[in-house]
């Protein structure tokens, strides 16, 4: 038998911007095994939430991650409007759709950023970062702040667009698609680019199935699955195609990210054409009351609530299940046999979000 | 709401998961509630976009068998209902002994069970 | 091989993109949410604000007159805004800056505390 070595990869690693720890057990440059060690942020947001007030626990759904802020506090205000049988105006509605996709462009092209970033692309890096300001000074002008966004409420949105943010909105997505335009090749074309991922970090459809892969690992690999084709939000009325690469590889989960914000910004402007006029907030009375599984799509794959609230002013169990908790397990997967030089890379190619996975 | 719920026997678990299994059902998640006397267990499965939930009670005392050999992802929410409720899972090939997410240090063994952490009258709650 | 050639070359001789900061800032948005202020003189202590604080920053004490907000620990939601019946807290364009010691603002009302009017809120 070969000598067996044990690396601890991380808590404090330069791809991680949040700390976890894979102790790494490698037969000289290949990895055999991976262990996540998890527990070093963990906050006991579901246990929080059991004894705060339901209307406070939407903003402590919001600080679950920074980075999916919006679709957080979505999935939790459409989870309680069910439980409590409230109908959205459908104005909100789009509204919602708008700033979920807007949270969804800032995320991803921050990932791009990253993997730049960490395959040692620095101009791409700082490219990609100048065309993510263009869209937060979107989330700021329509939202009011730059990433705790706050805008969506239980029983609709605390903001409405007017004419002027929404023309600055098209604007602006003039200009971002321009920047996106200029950075696609890179991403697809680049040898660089392409030697450090394709063929790096394999995970086969069945084996995506079976691990329980989501969001654009699993459609890296292949899977036509989005949870936006459940038709939360307004979603239903507008037409899309989920983003499926089939070389189950880093580079396809790379792809799928950089052709989703070109999809994202199709669905602005779509849902901008559509905005329909009337009120966008309701008022709420009233305590939740009875069960409800809330599945979402968020920019690193799904996200499953489960609420269960008995009538009184705290709900009884809030189970948020993060889509980098379901892609662990996939990740687990990916490293074994890969080198020890591949494994920041694979890593970051599932979007790790740790914060996310702790709660 | 809560659709496509069904209910099982804890002994029947085993049996129905391994069908799942080779109908190529995704393994989402699984969710323990403290009620009255022990857990409610929902096991979230998916099907493309279909969900189905299995669903039983067991006691405190009881223990669970563990879904891990047929999906190996399941050691994550397994884990994590041992470190969160202190529910016995039996046969966990990845064990990490209640260290998943808390560790030695915390001062709360099981947070999402005070119940069952009162009656054992180790730990009691923080304010 | 090249994509990114063009872009860097001309990245070279473009202006740059960001700004110095300190010395240069950015006018905030004027639908920038920033940070809260009291309007004191008309605030009738009725405590609403500090029940619906979900980040528990707000200290009202109706007997000295005071009130007190913990600028580091509030979220800028916006919710004290919504809920006081006199709109005596309004929410400024900047963000709160950097400080050396973490200590709530207090403000004091001088005088007897205003009867409450509620034609005095815009009925919008
Ligand atoms: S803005 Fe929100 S967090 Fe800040 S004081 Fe008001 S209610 Fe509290
Ligand atoms: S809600 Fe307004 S009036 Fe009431 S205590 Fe707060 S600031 Fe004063």
């Amino acid at each position: 038998m070969k000598r067996r070595t044990v690396i601890p990869f991380g808590p404090q690693h330069v791809v991680f911007p949040e700390p976890i720890q894979f102790r790494l057990i490698l037969e000289e440059e290949r990895v055999v095994d991976a262990i996540p060690a998890l527990g070093y942020m963990h906050r006991g947001i579901e246990q929080l939430a059991t004894v705060k007030d339901f209307t406070k626990t939407l903003y402590l759904a919001e600080r679950i991650c920074g980075i999916c802020s919006v679709m957080h506090t979505l999935a939790y205000a459409q989870a309680i409007e069910e439980l409590m049988g409230i109908e959205v105006p459908p104005r909100a509605k789009y509204l919602r759709t708008i700033w979920a996709e807007l949270g969804r462009l800032q995320s991803h092209l921050l990932w791009m950023g990253l993997a730049a970033d960490a395959i040692g692309y620095e101009s791409l890096f700082m490219q990609t970062w100048r065309a993510r300001e263009v869209v937060l000074e979107m989330i700021e002008f329509t939202e009011g702040s730059r990433i705790m966004t706050g805008s969506i409420t239980i029983g609709g949105t605390k903001r409405d667009l007017h004419a002027e943010s929404l023309e600055f909105l098209l604007h602006k997505l003039e200009h971002l698609e321009q920047a996106l335009n200029d950075i696609y090749p890179v991403f697809s074309d680049d040898p660089l680019i392409k030697q450090r991922t394709v063929g790096v970090g394999l995970l086969s459809k069945a084996d995506a199935i079976k691990l329980g892969a989501v969001g654009p690992t699993a459609r890296g690999s292949g899977i036509a699955e989005d949870m936006r084709l459940l038709g939360y939000a307004a979603y239903g009325e507008l037409d899309f195609q989920p983003v499926v690469e089939t070389s189950c590889d880093s580079y396809g989960r790379m792809l799928v990210r950089v052709k989703e914000c070109f999809q994202s910004i199709e669905l602005i402007r779509k849902a901008i054409a559509k905005l329909p006029p009337g009120e966008v907030l309701v008022k709420v009375k009233g305590r939740p009351e009875g069960e409800v599984i809330m599945r979402i799509e968020q920019p690193r794959g799904e996200l499953l609530y489960y609420l269960k609230a008995g009538g009184d002013k705290s709900l009884a169990r809030w189970r948020i299940r993060t889509p980098t908790l379901s892609n662990l397990p996939p990740l687990v997967h990916m490293v074994k046999g890969a080198r020890l030089a591949d494994v920041p890379l694979i890593t970051l190619s599932i979007d790790t979000c740790i914060a996310c996975v702790e709660r | 709401m809560l659709t496509n719920v069904r209910l099982i026997s804890k002994d029947d678990l085993l049996e129905t998961v391994q069908e799942l299994a080779r109908d190529n059902y995704r393994l989402l998640s699984i969710t323990a509630t403290e009620i009255a006397g022990g857990f409610d267990l929902i096991y979230h499965f998916a099907q493309g976009m279909t969900m189905l939930n299995l669903r039983f009670s067991i006691g405190y005392e009881q223990e669970v068998p563990s879904i891990t050999p047929f999906y190996f992802c399941a050691f994550v929410p397994e884990n994590e209902l041992k470190d969160f409720h202190g529910i016995k899972i039996a046969n966990l090939p990845i064990n990490y002994r209640q260290l998943f997410i808390l560790s030695e240090l915390t001062p709360v063994k099981t947070p999402l069970a005070p119940r069952a952490a009162a009656a054992s009258g180790t730990e009691v709650l923080p304010e | 091989m090249f994509e990114m050639l063009a872009t860097v070359l001309q990245n070279l001789v473009a202006k740059p993109a960001t700004r110095e900061y300190p010395a240069k800032r950015r006018e905030p948005f004027p639908t920038y949410r920033g940070r809260i202020e009291s309007l004191i003189e008309r605030c009738i202590f009725c405590l609403k604000c500090q029940a619906a604080c979900p980040a528990n920053c707000l200290v009202v004490n109706r007997k000295e007159q005071t009130w007190s907000v913990d600028q580091y620990r509030c979220i800028v939601c916006g919710m004290c805004v919504e809920v006081c019946p006199t709109e005596a807290i309004v929410m400024s364009r900047i963000y709160h800056g950097p400080a050396r010691h973490r200590e709530p603002i207090v403000t004091h009302q001088e005088g007897p505390i205003p009867k409450f009017n509620p034609r005095a809120k815009d009925v919008n």
